[in-house]
């Protein structure tokens, strides 16, 4: 299939494609409520929007590997023409009952994770790996979108593969119901290719990053300041992806993001000029949060169930607790295969 | 063009234990001095690339996991009170070196990609192995002034090299002199043979290789500090050499102005 005008002519252009991702078991929320939980808590979160989450009876790094298998299995790609691995993660703890790490490597316990059950598997021991970029929380994703593009168009790497891998620790039930009900958190992992000449489908016009620095000051009680500076954090976010990408609100066919609450994902359309009625629903209720991983997963999912036109853009936003980041993508083609991970 | 400019090291005064509550204020002095030396307003930097070589000491994986503390003090003490409140904070790094040159390459690719004008970066490195310390230096785009980043790379060894039973150092010793050979456009069989003590063959470069007990591991700290605006002469160059059996880095430098 001949590429649309406008992609040909981007020929320098940042290609993204290969999504893929990996989640745990898909269990109700019921059963991810610890007995401290306030009585009210379930109906709140059902009414948000939550009847599911992943729950994941393995680390974050095996997770992410099967991710990693299936988007280098989308198009094809060998692991040989992989120049870089960005990985990301916030979730740092090794699983208890994997392969003890040998003497001479057990200086980094997060590299020897990454190493072992991410790179070795696939084939990518001899890429080089920038990793652990983790500040952004739920956000990452534009933290390695930003990266993987610098990376791209200034440093002359090829073939980028972004991962993101998340998991909240056995036994930590208490954390994955959050008890203001805005999500439920979940485990998954998210991949993508980011190329220079990539099958795409989509390209990556930019990306617009804003962090409030200060909010790591405030403490519960200043809820209001918090809930004031991150929509003015998202708004700006979306404003630079606006001014660098000549675009408008009005230039995007949807708005994906994370995996909160109903109510949080229409105010965060409104905030970045984006109707309601353009705001993915996505995976909320079948996933919950999946941390960093949901906007990937649900750009994947969008275009696997209602593909986008050739030309049509998504802005995905991808929010943590100080750090907010807008992306745009464009799709450039529509016969790309996206895939979750069999587990 | 894009240089290094004002490059400040704050090493603790005995390596050991205790990493993360020295390293995270050594790193927050660093980065106050070179914003002292730079003159410029804490605001300016839009990012601050945090290039952390290793793990938190002390801490249960776990719980940074779920509760962030290393992070939060990273942001809160690095970038708030530094009063860096425009800098986006970009943490790469815990996987052991190259991570001064990761840290270079993230903030030289995000300044050129996306035509901004400076860049923080902190080099943290959090105990064992080396010294704890952190260095600090701004990266400036377009800048005439400094040292200019004329080459960058970043590679890995042979994945033979990764061989559990293999120490870390000698698979680190043949992959460097391939790194060696290709910054410094030299015969890698040639300097194969002077192996790391000997001086570079062009007689152009100042090679600034690093005196440390464990050079490969321990010296981007100390090189940082041996490679300064005051040290370096106009037109000198130097080579910084970082890396571990999990990848290398490395970085030429040019002193362009006095």
């Amino acid at each position: 299939m001949s590429m649309p005008a406008s992609a040909t002519a981007a020929g320098s252009a940042v290609r993204l494609g290969s999504l893929a991702w990996a989640l745990g078991d898909i269990v109700p929320i019921e059963s991810i409520l610890d007995d401290a939980a306030p009585a009210d808590l379930l109906d709140r979160l059902v009414k948000n929007g939550f009847r599911a989450c992943s729950v994941a009876d393995e680390p974050a790094t095996k997770l992410g590997a099967r991710s990693v298998a299936a988007t280098l299995a989308c198009d094809g790609i060998d692991a040989s023409e992989v120049d870089a691995v960005i990985y990301s993660s916030g979730s740092f703890g090794r699983d208890e009952s994997a392969a003890p790490v040998p003497e001479t490597r057990r200086r980094w316990a997060v590299r020897d994770a990454v190493t072992i059950d991410v790179l070795e598997p696939n084939g990518l021991l001899n890429c080089p790996l920038f990793g652990g970029i983790w500040l952004a929380g739920s956000g990452n994703l534009a933290c390695i979108w930003r990266l993987a593009r610098s990376l791209v168009l200034v440093h002359g790497y090829r073939t980028v593969l972004c991962v993101t891998a998340d998991a909240i620790p056995r036994g930590r039930t208490q954390y994955r119901a959050m008890r203001d009900g805005i999500a439920v958190l979940g485990d998954g992992a998210a991949s993508c290719i980011v190329s220079s000449d990539g099958p795409g489908p989509f390209v990556l016009e930019g990306v617009g990053q804003t962090a409030s620095p200060r909010l790591s000051g405030l403490g519960s009680r200043h809820a209001l300041q918090k809930r004031v500076e991150i929509m003015s954090g998202i708004r700006t976010a979306a404003k630079r992806l606006y001014e660098t990408t000549a675009t408008d609100a009005d230039a995007y066919r949807w708005l994906v993001t994370n995996n909160y609450a109903s109510s949080t994902r229409n105010e965060f359309a409104q905030i970045v000029g984006i109707g309601t009625e353009r705001a993915y629903e996505g995976s909320v209720a079948r996933v919950g949060h999946a941390l960093a991983a949901d906007p990937l997963i649900n750009l994947g999912e969008l275009e696997a169930a209602s593909p986008l036109d050739p030309d049509q853009r998504v802005l995905l936003l991808a929010t943590g607790p100080l750090t907010w980041g807008a992306s745009g993508v464009r799709k450039i083609r529509s016969d790309a295969l996206i895939q979750q991970a069999r587990p | 063009m894009v240089t290094i400019r004002h490059p400040s090291v704050h090493v603790a005064d005995s390596a050991g234990t205790g990493a993360v509550n020295d390293v995270i204020g050594l790193a927050a002095a660093a980065i106050r001095e070179v914003l002292a030396q730079a003159d410029i307003a804490p605001s300016d930097p839009s990012i601050l690339v945090i290039a952390a070589s290793g793990e938190p000491a002390g801490r249960d994986p776990a719980e940074l996991a779920v509760e962030n503390s290393f992070a939060d003090r990273l942001v809160r003490e690095l970038v708030w009170e530094t009063g860096l409140l425009n800098a986006v904070p970009i943490l790469v790094g815990l996987l052991g070196e190259p991570v001064l040159t990761t840290g270079v390459l993230t903030a030289h690719g995000l300044l050129m990609a996306e035509r901004l004008g400076h860049a923080m970066v902190v080099v943290i490195n959090l105990g064992e192995p080396g010294a704890v310390g952190a260095a600090a230096f701004l990266i400036c785009a377009g800048d005439g002034d400094g040292l200019l980043i004329r080459h960058l790379d970043v590679i890995t060894p042979r994945s033979d090299d990764h061989a559990h039973d293999r120490p870390e150092e000698s698979a680190s010793t043949d992959a460097i002199i391939g790194l060696r050979a290709t910054l410094l456009g030299a015969n890698e069989q040639e300097l194969k043979a002077h192996r790391m003590s000997s001086p570079a063959p062009d007689a152009g470069l100042v090679e600034l290789l690093l005196r440390s007990r464990d050079p490969i591991v321990q010296g981007v700290l100390e090189t940082m500090q041996t490679i300064n605006e005051t040290t370096m002469a106009l037109g000198d160059r130097a080579v910084l050499i970082e890396g571990s059996a999990f990848g290398l880095g490395g970085v030429m430098l040019e002193r362009l102005q006095q």
